[in-house]
């Protein structure tokens, strides 16, 4: 009978995987022991509907501001074919055009505004600047301005805004080929979080560069950088590209240790009580260092994971501790909760699919002053989810997609 | 949607009708609001591909064909259990049956089936509860995306090779509602052709005559017409195109708004019958429905939002639960809504939905079928990969022309 047929297949496929997944396979089996971590449930119905018969396109940045407002950008510019019909000065059909990049919702889900601009120069009043060619990672910094970085060819800079989407000013010049020692430019920054004390903006450099990048805030100057363990970066381009599906060694012995950021280095997040931790993200780690470089320690989260890698993002619990972090992980469709003292995965929330609290590729993550948290999706998932925190209590091991109870 | 018809039901409803209940638009319509908590997440690490056909069976489950080819998900994130590289997921095989909690019941079919369509296309359930699945067209391998081989230099001396052809499914499988493959209607691997009497052109759509005997067969995303086949026997009876008029395979060309109505098909992607023995044939590249008695007498036509260009608007067709069926459902997977139409008059009175990833935003709407309660639920085709639930409100003034996302009055809604 076919049904057994197929049963059969999957079989052989699963014990095929079980080689390289061993203990994904033994995490699925102890999936239902409880254990004390945050709780999350989605919220199926936030943010509000968009107006206007926008979409948005891939989400590839989120921050939440001191007030809990939600900002998120999208690429706007890779809304096309039938999601775009309505756009333009000669429409197909009556749905849709791409909403602004930026886009601001407040805690309640309504949007607050959305502005931004296309790829290439723009020219507003007197202000010049050149918008990234593919948008990229957003930071709030401590008065309110919004940050953005790019990774497409040539973005080798940082724009930064007030709410409204005022231009104020550019970090690092454009336009420059990737160096990862570089002092007057960026490569392709992927995050931006801030070192407020110290008047400090820290980039995730990046797609292109290999290393953590922290800048004056007001001088605009690049005051120190780092690579893997706090070495001297080094652009070989063996540390480039993506591990082959299915690759043998000497790719095992090669994935621990690795001296170098494997590209993108994805986010550079700084701790309450000084420490800064890095997505490297093809590298499956997550690498935690002092405020001036000092490398700390390291942990590999599903160290296994080949291509798109594990460690996208990074966020904290709301806890004055921070005794908890989470990790973005859009190659196995979860966010990761870890001990942040242990730096042990203790529970996961999220799984693959198209409904609430299920991923297609999540990708950045952020937390309000209530714990709740935000994620939003790259490639075909294209959404903002908010989870709504629960506290620290029992939690399976894997809470899935954390549907409220009906 | 595809309902049985019973003529029993059909008398109760004209009894119904002198009864006082006459069929005459009093301005009301359903209203909905989304269950975004349904169906039941499926067991890590299984997801849904592209939903490409929805029916609601006799007993209230919830069946719907998805296409669980590859090719169709992306390798570099979403297929980590079958390609190695990571921990989700896995596509379900091809038909998944959903009781009407939302929870799994069986799920069948997929590339491992023989005869199993390259782009397997809607699903219904005949008169003996057997299920019904047609079939698509697939692009060429490695079309529509370029760059293969794009820096070989070509050798002067090898004709150029001949460019690549979309397959086409040209047949029809039957499963047992447990899924065990009974019969294969039409022969496969062949090519459209609208005047053939055994092989079809991308049959995309079912619903059946239960006294007759006869299936209804919208024939298809390559051919141009209807088919009707003997129920049990998948014996070829009859057919039409547009109007009635006997199909031409001709190629439609681009969807001109301005000029004349076109007399033949493009793309049809239902034929329902309703109670009191009407055919409504969705001609989505022509933006209209079509209606037929069943013997292929023409009767009536509408167009809805005609000036839409890309895919057409007219996806799927479900009647409304009440007996005399006064409303139809029709999805737009281009402008992305379902209409609601008055159906004596064939007068669109709303429509609901936005394009989006949310809860009654649609992304490829395609597929639609509503339960005894009335419940709509409604399928996403290409990267929407969804079947949502829409709860049934009762009967109330239509509440804006353009409802727009249909969330919950509890949670502040639009």
């Amino acid at each position: 009978m076919n049904r057994r047929n197929i049963l059969l297949s999957s079989g052989l496929i699963a014990s095929i995987v079980a080689v390289g997944f061993a203990q994904t396979k033994l995490e699925a089996v102890a999936s239902t022991q409880m254990v004390q971590a945050p709780k999350f449930e989605v919220d199926p119905y936030w943010p509000k509907p968009l107006p206007n018969q926008w979409v948005y396109g891939t989400v590839i940045g989120v921050a939440v501001d001191a007030n809990d407002n939600v900002f998120i950008v999208h690429r706007a510019d890779g809304v096309a074919g039938g999601e775009a019909a309505a756009a333009g000065d000669t429409p197909t059909a009556e749905c849709c055009r791409p909403a602004p990049p930026v886009v601001q919702f407040d805690p309640e889900g309504n949007l607050v505004r959305a502005w931004g601009h296309a790829p290439g120069p723009v020219t507003v009043g007197q202000a010049s600047f050149v918008w990234p060619g593919s948008n990229h990672g957003l930071g709030i910094d401590a008065e309110g301005n919004v940050w953005m970085g790019g990774n497409g060819g040539g973005d080798s800079h940082v724009l930064k805004f007030t709410v409204d989407g005022t231009y104020l000013g550019t970090y690092g010049e454009t336009g420059q080929a990737c160096n990862s020692r570089a002092r007057n430019h960026f490569c392709q920054v992927a995050d931006i979080s801030f070192n407020n004390a110290a008047n400090e903006a820290i980039f995730a450099d990046g797609y292109g560069n290999k290393r953590v990048a922290v800048v004056d805030i007001t001088s605009f100057q690049i005051k120190r950088f780092w690579g893997a363990y706090g070495n001297a970066p080094i652009d070989q381009p063996t540390y480039r590209g993506t591990r082959a599906a299915g690759q043998t060694p000497p790719w095992s012995a090669e994935r621990f240790n690795e001296q170098q950021y494997r590209n993108p280095v994805h986010c550079a997040d700084p701790s309450n009580d000084g420490l800064i931790y890095v997505c490297d993200r093809q590298n499956n780690r997550v690498q935690v260092f002092r405020l001036d470089g000092t490398y700390v320690r390291e942990a590999y989260f599903a160290p296994a994971t080949l291509g798109d890698g594990a460690v996208w993002d990074i966020a904290f619990s709301p806890d004055p501790e921070q005794a908890f972090f989470y990790i973005a992980d859009g190659k196995n469709a979860r966010i990761r909760i870890v001990d942040r003292q242990s730096m042990q995965e203790v529970s996961t929330v999220g799984t693959g699919g198209r409904y609430p609290g299920e991923f297609q590729a999540v990708h950045s993550i952020d937390t309000d002053s209530q714990g709740n948290l935000y994620a939003t999706e790259t490639y075909e998932g294209r959404r903002l989810h908010k989870f709504v925190y629960m506290g620290i209590t029992d939690v399976p091991r894997h809470q899935g997609a954390a549907w409220p109870a009906r | 949607m595809k309902r049985l018809i019973v003529r029993g039901a059909a008398v109760a409803v004209m009894a119904g009708s002198l009864a006082g209940c006459p069929a005459t638009d009093d301005g009301t319509v359903p209203l909905f609001e989304v269950d975004a908590l349904w169906p039941q997440p499926l067991e890590y690490p299984n997801i849904l591909g592209p939903v490409s056909g929805i029916t609601v069976a006799p007993d209230g489950n919830i069946l719907v064909v998805t296409i669980s080819d590859r090719a169709m998900f992306s390798a570099a994130n979403e297929i980590n259990t079958l390609t190695g590289t990571g921990e989700c997921c896995t596509p379900v095989p091809g038909v998944v049956e959903f009781a009407a909690d939302g929870s799994l019941v069986r799920q069948y079919g997929g590339p491992e089936v023989q005869g199993w369509p390259v782009r397997p296309h809607g699903i219904a359930i005949d008169p003996e509860g057997n299920v019904w699945i047609g079939g698509g067209v697939a692009p060429p391998a490695g079309g529509g995306r370029g760059g293969r081989g794009r820096g070989a230099a070509a050798d002067p001396n090898t004709p150029p090779p001949p460019p690549p052809q979309p397959t086409y499914d040209t047949h029809i499988l039957k499963f047992s509602r447990t899924g065990e493959l009974l019969a294969t209607i039409g022969t496969p691997g062949g090519q459209p052709n609208s005047a053939s009497t055994n092989s079809f052109g991308g049959a995309a759509d079912f619903s059946f005559d239960a006294d007759a005997n006869e299936v209804f067969v919208a024939d298809g995303f390559a051919n141009k017409r209807v088919v009707v086949l003997d129920a049990t026997t998948g014996e070829f009876k009859r057919s039409w195109g547009a109007y009635g008029n006997t199909p031409d395979d001709a190629p439609a060309g681009p969807f001109d708004p301005a000029a004349p109505p076109s007399q033949q098909f493009n793309r049809v992607t239902c034929a329902e019958l309703s109670n009191d023995g009407l055919v409504y044939v969705c001609d989505q590249g022509n933006n209209r429905i079509q209606v037929f008695e069943t013997d292929g007498t023409f009767v009536e036509e509408v167009i809805i939002a005609g000036n839409t260009r890309l895919n057409g608007t007219v996806r799927d067709i479900a009647f409304s639960n009440d007996d005399d069926q006064r409303w139809l459902f029709v999805t737009d997977g281009t402008n992305e809504r379902v209409y609601i139409l008055f159906r004596n008059t064939l007068e669109v009175k709303t429509h609901f939905g936005i394009g989006g990833r949310y809860p009654s935003n649609f992304r490829e709407l395609g597929g639609i079928a509503v339960d005894a309660a009335g419940n709509i639920f409604t399928a996403e085709d290409g990267q929407g990969r969804r079947v949502q639930r829409f709860v049934n409100l009762g009967i109330g003034a239509v509440p804006a022309m353009d409802q727009g996302a249909l969330y919950p009055q509890a949670t502040g809604g639009m």
